[in-house]
C-alpha cells in the first residue's frame, strides 16, 4: 500500500525543485538588448565585418561562409572573362595587351600595360581620326565590373559628351589591361582626352566595382599624378548611370581646362 | 575645398522674439579619387540676440513695424561676426499664437526679404517641432546614443513635440498649451485667459475670473490639468493644422525614450521659481505642474539650448544640401522660392518609367498648379536606387512630356528626386527639352537625395561649393 502523503510529499518536493529551477532554465542570462541595436547600428553603416563575434578561438561558422563566399567572388572577379555577349551587345571590339593570358597578366604588370602593333593597327582602324575624346574599356582586375557596368556606363556618357559639342572616338575592350596602357593607346589614335574605365581590384564583397581614369593629353612616360580617378562606381557604391553623367561633365571640364591629375583643380 | 556660408535664424514666437546668426563650412567628404559629396562638416552659433518680447498691436495684430525694427536692430548688431560675408542663407518662422495674427503672412514675407536674399519664410505647427527638437539639440543627442529623444519645446501658446530615434525625426505633433494662456496683472489680477484654460476650467469646475486675482491652489489645479492634456491624442487640444504623434506619449513614457524640455516654459521646469507670478504669465505654474508630472523623471535630461531652441533649429537646421551631383545649366535661374510640390505615387511613377501615364499626369500636374494659383512647382519623384540606362530614358522622356502639359516653356523645369539619380535624369530630360524647343533650353533643374511631401514647399538657393550642390530649405507655409 502506498502511502499518499509520502507520495503527495515527493510530489510536492519535486514541484518545488523544478519551480526554482525554471526560471534559470527558461531565462538566459540577463541580455543588454541595447547593446545589440547598437551594434545593429553600426553595422549597418559599413560593409565591413564588424562586431562578427567568434566561436572560441575560431570565427563562427556564418562569418566562416560569408568570407569564404566573397572571396570566392573576388577570385572569380579576377580570372572571369567579360562574357562575349555583353562586349557583342555594345559593339566593343576586343584588342589584346602583350600578355598572352590571365597568369602572365597577373604576374607579369608591365606587359599589361603595352599593347603590340597589330592591336593598335585594329583601334587605329576603329579611329581613324583623331578625337576630342577617346572612351574604353578595360577588364583590369575584374571583368564582373565591366559587365556590370559597362551597358549603362557607355550610352550616358557618351550622351553627355555629345551634348557638350565634344567628338568620341570609338570605344572598344582592352583584354589584359593595365591603366597605364592608355598612354599608348591615346597617342595612337590622338586623343586629347582618353578616359578608361577599368575593373578594380576586388575588395571582399565590392567584386563589381569599376574605375575611370581621365588624362588630358596621355603620354608615354608621363606621371602617374596627371590621371584624375573617379572610382567606386556601381550599384553598391555610386549609382553607374548617375556616375555616367558626372563623368560625362568632369571630361568636359577637363578637356577646357587642357588639365588632368593634381594639375586639375577639381571642383 | 571648403566654403563658410553664413545663416541667420529668427523666431518670431507667442511672447518672445530672437535672431541667430551662425555659420556652417561645407566640405567635399567624397575624397580625391571619388564622385563629389558634400556636407557640413560644421554648424557654429556665432551670435545670439536678446530675448525680445514680441511687439503687438492688439490681441489679433503683429506690431510689423516695431518687430521689423528689432530685427533690423539685430541684423546690424550680427554685422561685425560676419566680416563683411554676406548673409546667405536662413529662416524666419513664425510661431505659436503669433503665427495666427491677421497680418501674420505679410509681417513673414516681409522680414525674410528684409532678412536675407535666400533667406525662408516657414511657419507650421510641425516644421516648428522639428526645428525646435533640432535646434534644442535633441536631435543630435538621439544620433549620438543611437537612442529615442522627445522634445517638449514649451513656449507662451504652444508646446510642439518632436520625437527622434537615431537622429530621425519619427514623429511631431503641437499642444495649445503654454505659459501664455493665463496673464497677470502686478497685483497677480487674471488679466487674460485663453480658450483652453477656458474649457480646462469649465471641465474641472473651477472658480476662476478674469479681473481677480485666483487662489494658487487653483492655478495650480488648472496647470495639472494642463499637463494631463499632453498625454492624451484628442483633436480639441492639438493646434490645428499639426499632424498626429506617431505614438502617444504615455506609450512613449513607457520605452526607454530620453525627454528633453526646451522654450521659454523649460526653464521653469529644470529651475524652481520661488515666485510664480515672476513673468506675469502662467509659465511658472505650468512648468512646476510638468516637473511633478510623470514627464520628469529619470528619463529626463536638459538639452543645449531651451528658449532658443527654435531660433537655433531656424537658424542652424532648416537649411539642408542636395545631392552633390545634380544637373542644371542655367544658375541664374535660383534662387527659387516658395514652389509647392507635386507628388507624385509610386503606382504613377511606375507607369511614368516605363514610358506610360505621362498624359494623364501632366493634365494632373497643370490641375495641381491652378489650385494653387501658381504658374511652377516642383515635380517630386521617388526614383531607384541603381537605375538602368534605358529605363531612366524612358522616364525623362515620359517627365519631359509632364512638364510640357504643365509649365510654361520659359519657366524652369524642377524635378526632385529622392535616390541618387539627379544628374543622369537631368542629362537625358535636357536632351528631350532641346529636341522640342529651344527656348526650353537650360532651363531644367534636377535635384536629388532630398525628401519632402505634399504638404511641403521649398525653397532652393544659389549654387554651393564651385556648382556642386544646391541648398535647399523643405518646409511648410501654415498659419493659423
Amino acid at each position: 500500500m502506498v502511502d499518499e502523503k509520502l507520495v503527495d510529499a515527493i510530489v510536492a518536493a519535486i514541484l518545488e525543485e523544478m519551480n526554482k529551477a525554471a526560471p534559470q532554465d527558461t531565462d538566459p542570462p540577463k541580455h543588454d538588448t541595447r547593446q545589440d541595436t547598437i551594434l545593429q547600428e553600426m553595422q549597418s553603416t559599413t560593409s565591413a565585418r564588424v562586431g562578427v563575434g567568434r566561436n572560441g578561438s575560431r570565427l563562427r561558422a556564418d562569418t566562416y561562409l560569408n568570407f569564404r563566399a566573397d572571396h570566392a567572388a573576388a577570385k572569380d572577379a579576377v580570372w572571369l572573362d567579360v562574357p562575349q555577349q555583353i562586349l557583342d551587345d555594345l559593339s566593343l571590339q576586343t584588342v589584346q595587351t602583350l600578355c598572352q593570358d590571365k597568369n602572365e597578366f597577373l604576374t607579369r604588370p608591365d606587359l599589361g600595360r603595352r599593347l603590340a602593333s597589330e592591336s593598335l593597327d585594329v583601334i587605329k582602324k576603329l579611329n581613324p581620326r583623331p578625337c576630342d575624346v577617346l572612351v574604353y574599356f578595360a577588364d583590369g582586375l575584374s571583368g564582373k565590373a565591366i559587365a556590370a557596368n559597362a551597358p549603362d556606363m557607355l550610352p550616358i556618357l557618351l550622351d553627355g559628351l555629345r551634348q557638350q559639342g565634344l567628338s568620341c572616338g570609338k570605344p572598344f575592350f582592352v583584354k589584359y589591361g593595365r591603366v597605364a596602357a592608355q598612354e599608348q593607346i591615346a597617342e595612337t589614335v590622338g586623343a586629347t582626352v582618353v578616359c578608361t574605365l577599368i575593373g578594380e581590384r576586388p575588395g571582399l564583397g565590392s567584386p563589381e566595382s569599376m574605375s575611370a581614369y581621365i588624362t588630358y593629353h596621355a603620354k608615354m612616360g608621363m606621371p602617374e599624378a596627371g590621371r584624375t580617378v573617379v572610382s567606386n562606381i556601381y550599384a553598391g557604391g555610386i549609382p553607374t548611370v548617375e556616375a555616367g553623367a558626372y563623368l560625362a561633365e568632369l571630361i568636359g571640364q577637363i578637356h577646357a581646362a587642357k588639365a588632368s591629375g593634381v594639375n586639375f583643380n577639381r571642383a | 575645398m571648403a566654403e563658410t556660408i553664413y545663416s541667420i535664424g529668427i523666431d518670431a514666437g507667442t511672447s518672445t522674439s530672437q535672431t541667430v546668426l551662425s555659420s556652417f563650412l561645407l566640405e567635399n567628404h567624397g575624397g580625391y579619387f571619388s564622385v563629389p559629396q558634400v556636407a557640413f562638416a560644421e554648424r557654429q552659433v556665432l551670435w545670439q540676440s536678446e530675448i525680445h518680447e514680441t511687439p503687438l498691436r492688439s490681441a489679433e495684430e503683429i506690431d510689423a513695424p516695431a518687430l521689423r525694427a528689432l530685427v533690423a536692430a539685430d541684423i546690424a548688431a550680427a554685422q561685425p561676426y560676419l566680416n563683411g560675408h554676406p548673409i546667405s542663407t536662413g529662416a524666419v518662422i513664425i510661431t505659436g499664437e503669433t503665427a495666427r495674427k491677421s497680418n501674420a503672412d505679410a509681417v513673414l514675407k516681409e522680414l525674410s526679404g528684409f532678412a536675407g536674399d535666400f533667406v525662408a519664410a516657414t511657419a507650421g505647427p510641425d516644421l516648428e517641432s522639428e526645428l525646435a527638437g533640432r535646434g534644442s539639440g535633441a536631435a543630435e543627442r538621439s544620433k549620438t546614443h543611437k537612442t529615442t529623444v522627445v522634445n517638449f519645446d514649451i513656449g507662451g501658446g504652444t508646446t510642439n513635440v518632436a520625437v527622434f530615434r537615431k537622429g530621425e525625426l519619427v514623429g511631431v505633433t503641437c499642444f495649445d498649451i503654454g505659459g501664455r494662456h493665463i496673464r497677470f496683472d502686478s497685483e497677480n489680477r487674471i488679466i487674460y485667459m485663453s480658450a483652453t484654460v477656458r474649457r480646462l476650467i469649465k471641465a474641472h469646475t473651477l472658480r476662476v475670473e478674469e479681473g481677480k486675482t485666483a487662489a494658487e491652489e487653483t492655478l495650480k489645479r488648472i496647470a495639472h490639468a494642463m499637463t494631463d492634456v499632453l498625454f492624451m491624442q484628442e483633436d480639441a487640444y492639438r493646434t490645428k493644422g499639426a499632424a498626429q504623434l506617431s505614438a502617444p506619449v504615455k506609450a512613449l513614457l513607457e520605452t526607454d525614450a530620453e525627454i528633453t524640455f526646451s522654450g521659454g516654459v523649460a526653464d521653469c521646469i529644470y529651475n524652481n521659481k520661488s515666485n510664480p507670478y515672476l513673468y506675469g504669465d502662467f509659465g511658472v505654474f505650468l512648468g512646476q505642474a510638468i516637473r511633478e508630472s510623470r514627464l520628469f523623471g529619470k528619463q529626463t535630461v536638459k538639452p543645449r539650448e531651451t528658449i532658443r531652441a527654435t531660433v537655433t533649429g531656424a537658424g542652424m537646421y532648416s537649411v539642408t544640401l542636395s545631392g552633390s551631383t545634380i544637373g542644371y545649366a542655367d544658375a541664374s535661374v535660383f534662387p527659387l522660392k516658395n514652389l509647392p510640390v507635386f507628388t507624385v505615387t509610386p503606382e504613377k511613377e511606375e507607369l511614368l518609367w516605363s514610358g506610360k501615364g505621362a498624359d494623364e499626369l501632366g493634365a494632373a500636374f497643370a490641375g495641381f498648379l491652378a489650385q494653387n494659383d501658381t504658374d511652377n512647382a516642383v515635380l517630386y519623384l521617388e526614383g531607384k536606387a541603381n537605375p538602368g540606362y534605358m529605363e531612366l530614358d524612358r522616364l525623362a522622356r515620359s517627365v519631359a512630356q509632364v512638364f510640357a502639359h504643365a509649365i510654361r516653356k520659359e519657366l524652369p523645369r524642377i524635378v526632385v528626386f529622392f535616390h541618387d539619380i539627379a544628374k543622369a535624369a537631368g542629362q537625358l530630360l535636357r536632351r528631350y527639352m532641346e529636341n522640342g524647343d529651344s527656348a526650353r533650353k537650360g532651363k531644367v533643374v534636377a535635384l536629388d537625395r532630398i525628401r519632402v511631401d505634399a504638404r511641403n514647399y521649398l525653397d532652393i538657393g544659389r549654387p554651393l561649393m564651385g556648382g556642386l550642390a544646391v541648398p535647399v530649405v523643405v518646409k511648410t507655409l501654415l498659419l493659423g
